[in-house]
């Protein structure tokens, strides 16, 4: 069953079809609103708000990408939670890299443990150059350079235009640049800004 | 020449700037793609601008992607059972806002009536006071036992004391000659008024100037006297004083022609005018007895309302007529004159807002309890 048909079972109630729709995107939906958030827990609330709102608010999808409804959703949840939480000081980026349940990071058997300590520093760094971003330009750099979404399914996931995505994904990225050049005289990592 | 070529330099190498995030992602059109590459090909620091920003890109998109805490299927009860949690949200909302609203304007009417009620007594006895002070009416002038009953009420027992010193010798002369002449009888008020620059009150009404004698502008007196004098009454107690005082007063011999007020709603102003009473000149009425000072001493723990009443219903000692019945103070401002109208239903409102400020609060507290 195509996408279509999913959304219009899910419209006139089908649970399980719309089950079949927050499979395929769930993955999508919970790492959008964990960078974002940058929280496991508001993450989780996030995500599952947004699919509870977007199943109550089928009616009002007039059609269109599925995937760029449910993450302009998702997003307006992610705005909302940081409205409400005022961003609390995280520290679950560690937990979450370090959790052998939840990281599938040390699978990888071909990656040392040197190298996998490197890329776990340098995914806090980057996580905090993140987190120094404006929530609007974080969104639009975690669904563009993270998720790889178009310009116009950014557009369209983040209620803007078109040049406003170019612009805040243009500021965003030079600000996170100049974060991580500055980091780089604190951390071991800058060898691989300059060289890389 | 320089500067310009430096200015357009300066700005060309912004807006490439600006462009290279669109250029990394593809994002540009070919004729603003070939423009760009050019413009890289001189511009060694755009160079490595482009450089820095596609190490930063690429740094980002290789950030591990999060495996998901848990699954965030919907089961088939979980949906409507949302449904039914957001719309007691909702409800919930709703009745904290309805709460607020209920306790705010309980909040605005209570101090609102507390407002009302301090002014118009405040209003009230700043008019009254003066008339004690300097306008002994025809009331205060009166010898009899209603001079005594006012004694203890009136608020300034000084002045009061005072009548009452100065009162004897009428009162006296009164008993003494029981069977006056009417004439007499209305030149007493006369005399017991002189130490006031004011003489005996303006009559309020037509009718009540008609009657001659000074006891018509002295309900409580009269209704005493003339009850006494009838004999059918030994006590009055302060219901029927009041009633007297509000009018209706039997007056011995030929019924009056009285037109009795109505009865103030509780809450209401103590602004009442005098009653117009219809007295035919009796030299009985006119002629108090003097037993009637002893036969109505039972009724003096009873006069407080009808005197007050009474003393509110006389003129001021500047001359200035009393406020028509129903009329605020004078010190009222006009803003509020219209919510004086809503003054007797006040004490209703309160109650219902009360009454709903507490349902809704427990409507709340059950809520609250069901969610948990």
């Amino acid at each position: 069953m195509d996408e279509q048909a999913l959304v219009a079972a899910a419209r006139r109630g089908d649970v399980q079809a719309f089950n079949t729709l927050i499979l395929n995107y769930q993955t999508l939906v919970y790492n959008v609103a964990f960078r974002v958030l940058h929280d496991e827990h508001a993450a989780s609330d996030a995500t599952q708000d947004a699919f509870i709102s977007a199943f109550q608010a089928l009616r009002s999808f007039r059609g269109g990408s599925f995937k760029a409804w449910v993450l302009r959703i998702v997003v307006n949840a992610c705005y909302d939670q940081l409205r409400m939480t005022k961003r609390r000081p995280t520290s679950s980026l560690d937990e979450m890299l370090v959790d052998p349940d939840h990281s599938d990071i040390l699978d990888d058997h071909s990656e040392t443990p040197e190298e996998y300590v490197m890329r776990r520093d340098l995914g806090e760094v980057i996580q905090a150059g993140l987190d120094s971003l404006p929530s609007d330009q974080r969104a639009v750099i975690v669904l563009s350079d993270v998720q790889e979404l178009s310009y116009e399914e950014i557009s369209e996931a983040t209620g803007v235009s078109l040049g406003t995505v170019k612009s805040r994904l243009s500021r965003g990225r030079a600000r996170l640049r100049d974060y991580l050049l500055r980091r780089r005289e604190l951390e071991p990592m800058h060898h691989r800004l300059t060289s890389g | 020449m320089i500067d310009f070529v430096k200015r357009w330099t300066s700005s060309e190498h912004e807006r490439t700037c600006q462009e290279l995030s669109a250029y990394l992602d593809d994002e540009l059109s070919t004729a603003h793609r070939s423009r760009l590459e050019r413009h890289l090909q001189q511009c060694k620091d755009c160079r490595e601008e482009l450089a820095s920003l596609r190490q930063t890109v690429e740094l980002v998109h290789a950030l591990p992607s999060v495996k998901l805490p848990r699954s965030f299927l919907l089961h088939a009860g979980e949906a409507t059972a949302q449904r039914r949690v957001q719309r007691a949200r909702l409800g919930y909302s709703f009745l904290q806002a309805a709460t607020a609203a209920a306790t705010a304007l309980l909040i605005l009417v209570v101090s609102g009536d507390a407002l009302l009620r301090y002014r118009p007594i405040q209003s009230a006895g700043a008019r009254r006071a003066p008339q004690s002070l300097a306008a002994p009416t025809a009331f205060d002038a009166e010898p009899t036992a209603g001079v005594r009953s006012i004694a203890p009420a009136s608020p300034l027992e000084g002045v009061a004391a005072e009548v009452e010193t100065s009162a004897p010798a009428q009162v006296q002369s009164v008993q003494a000659a029981p069977e006056q002449s009417p004439e007499v009888a209305k030149a007493l008020p006369l005399e017991a008024g002189s130490p006031s620059p004011q003489p005996a009150a303006p009559m309020p009404t037509d009718s009540a100037s008609q009657g001659a004698s000074p006891e018509a502008l002295v309900p409580t007196s009269v209704a005493q006297t003339a009850k006494s004098n009838t004999g059918g009454v030994d006590h009055v107690d302060a219901g029927s004083a009041t009633a007297q005082a509000a009018g209706t007063i039997p007056p011995p011999g030929a019924p009056p022609t009285a037109t009795p007020l109505p009865q103030p709603a509780e809450g209401m102003l103590p602004t009442i005018e005098p009653p117009t009473v219809s007295l035919p000149q009796s030299p009985t009425a006119a002629a108090l007895p003097a037993q009637t000072v002893a036969a109505s001493a039972g009724a003096q723990e009873a006069t407080a309302t009808p005197v007050r009443l009474a003393a509110l219903a006389s003129p001021p000692a500047n001359g200035t007529p009393a406020p028509e019945r129903g009329q605020p103070a004078s010190a009222t401002p006009t803003w509020l004159t219209p919510l004086l109208t809503l003054r007797p239903y006040m004490r209703g409102l309160e109650r219902v807002l009360a009454i709903l400020v507490a349902a809704l609060a427990a409507a709340m507290v059950w809520l609250r309890k069901r969610k948990e």
